[in-house]
């Protein structure tokens, strides 16, 4: 067969990682190499015909709503527990206050931005820290817990009004495990972006990382908590409920401290790729959000048809949007006709003289009975009966690790 | 102050529930699911351990 003869225009590679890639008939040219984790693509737009490309695979970020775009709860919190969907903010003095901002770096909507708005101590058993829990099936590919386990990277946008360390970890599902990482901020106010890379653990077992609805792995970023909740940094130990380090900034401690977060992604591998979304599509995380969370809103009108059984009660059964993550917690609104309330319609199809009282029952990961009891001559048994709420939510379901 | 109590409904078929009345008033209904996370906290409330559970 005959070997076409080399182009005088033939390039050489002039870095590691160069390409030579044909460009026309006898001819070649460089392709430069890309940024760690690019993946290799055809254009025929492109001189080379080839280009390289963030890698963007659906699934591939352990983290849901690493972007912040999900925000069910509300936007603003003074309270600790759950705040932007699946992000938990926990500390156990002073008051953080964590707000949805669009301060965000280039290509994200939203930013969690935490504010001390009453400095906290820093004794040994205080606690301030920003987490979020991976279900065990979600965080089964990384192989935790035994020999094989895979390393996996954080990679994540960060900004706040204090320079020097930080710290967070890794913990095991079962928080028994811990890996302590520090990530430095070099310039106040100005949005940074950190990788970590975190050793596999070939320790724990299926105790520690269970594979299955309960927790399988857990992303910790602390912010000045005390040595009860530090461990060793860059490596595995077996303690308790740990996450971060000793000698980092004392965030927590200091009034008025900003620090915020977006874009927060947890992959397999040692190499930080480009941040996507754990499903790629608003549509998608809305809908991996509300297996944890979901909220139910009427916008004024009736919401549920159901049926009475009797003339002071009725009962509907309302489906969850997503099949949840376990049978959720229900919370419900006050019964009554004003903002933020609930009632059934009466069997002329208005409010009842007397509103009763509500309760759920029969909870599944789909569906639940709400009941209403009470009420005063407002049914007739065996006819339909309308669950009527005001704009605001009528209920809220909760299966949050 | 969050308040636990068991409650069954006055209906058809009704199903026993955890009744929490959460510190701002409102009212939220527990299944006796052992994987819920706030039915965890029930029993580690009952049995008079910390009830908000591990940090982190």
């Amino acid at each position: 067969m005959p070997i076409s003869k080399a182009s005088s225009n033939a390039v050489a590679p002039a870095v590691k990682g160069d390409l030579v890639v044909g460009t026309t008939t006898n001819d070649s040219g460089i392709l430069g190499v890309g940024n760690n984790g690019d993946t290799l693509v055809a254009d025929s737009a492109a001189t080379t015909g080839l280009r390289w490309q963030g890698n963007f695979a659906a699934g591939k970020n352990k983290i849901i709503n690493g972007d912040m775009s999900v925000w069910q709860r509300g936007t603003s919190f003074t309270n600790g527990e759950f705040t932007s969907d699946r992000w938990r903010v926990q500390f156990g003095s002073g008051t953080l206050t964590t707000s949805r901002s669009t301060d965000v770096p280039s290509g994200f909507t939203y930013s969690s931005l935490v504010t001390v708005t009453s400095a906290g101590t820093r004794n040994a058993a205080d606690y301030f820290i920003v987490s979020q829990l991976i279900e065990g099936f979600n965080s089964a590919s990384l192989k935790q817990g035994a020999s094989g386990a895979l390393p996996y990277t954080i990679s994540f946008w960060v900004k706040s009004s204090m320079t020097g360390s930080f710290s967070g970890a890794a913990a095991s599902g079962d928080n028994t495990r811990s890996y302590g990482f520090t990530y430095t901020i070099s310039a106040a106010n100005t949005w940074e972006r950190k990788t970590i890379t975190i050793t596999g653990d070939t320790s724990g077992g299926a105790t520690a990382y269970p594979v299955d609805t309960s927790t399988g792995l857990r992303l910790k970023f602390d912010l000045g908590s005390g040595s009860n909740y530090q461990t060793t940094a860059d490596t595995w130990a077996a303690n308790n409920n740990r996450a971060g380090v000793s000698g980092t900034v004392s965030f927590a401690q200091t009034s008025s401290a900003t620090w915020q977060i977006t874009g927060i992604q947890l992959e397999a591998g040692s190499v930080a790729t480009a941040f996507q979304t754990a499903t790629g599509t608003i549509q998608g995380e809305l809908a991996a959000c509300k297996r944890y969370y979901q909220v139910f809103t009427t916008g004024g009108n009736a919401a549920f048809i159901g049926q009475a059984y009797g003339t002071a009660a009725a009962f509907c059964t309302p489906s969850f949007q997503v099949e949840m993550r376990v049978a959720p917690t229900i919370t419900l609104a006050a019964a009554g006709s004003g903002a933020g309330q609930m009632s059934f319609l009466n069997s002329a199809g208005g409010i009842p003289g007397t509103i009763g009282t509500f309760s759920a029952d029969f909870i599944s990961k789909f569906v639940f009975r709400l009941v209403g009891q009470n009420f005063t001559s407002a049914f007739v048994a065996g006819n339909a009966a309308a669950l009527w709420g005001d704009s605001a939510d009528v209920y809220r379901a909760s299966a949050e690790l | 102050m969050t308040m636990y109590e068991l409650i069954t409904a006055d209906a058809p078929f009704a199903q026993e529930v955890i009744k929490r009345t959460n510190a701002d008033g409102s009212e939220s209904f527990i299944p006796k699911d052992p994987a819920n996370s706030d039915y965890q906290r029930y029993l580690r409330w009952l049995n008079g351990e910390e009830e908000n559970g591990t940090i982190g």
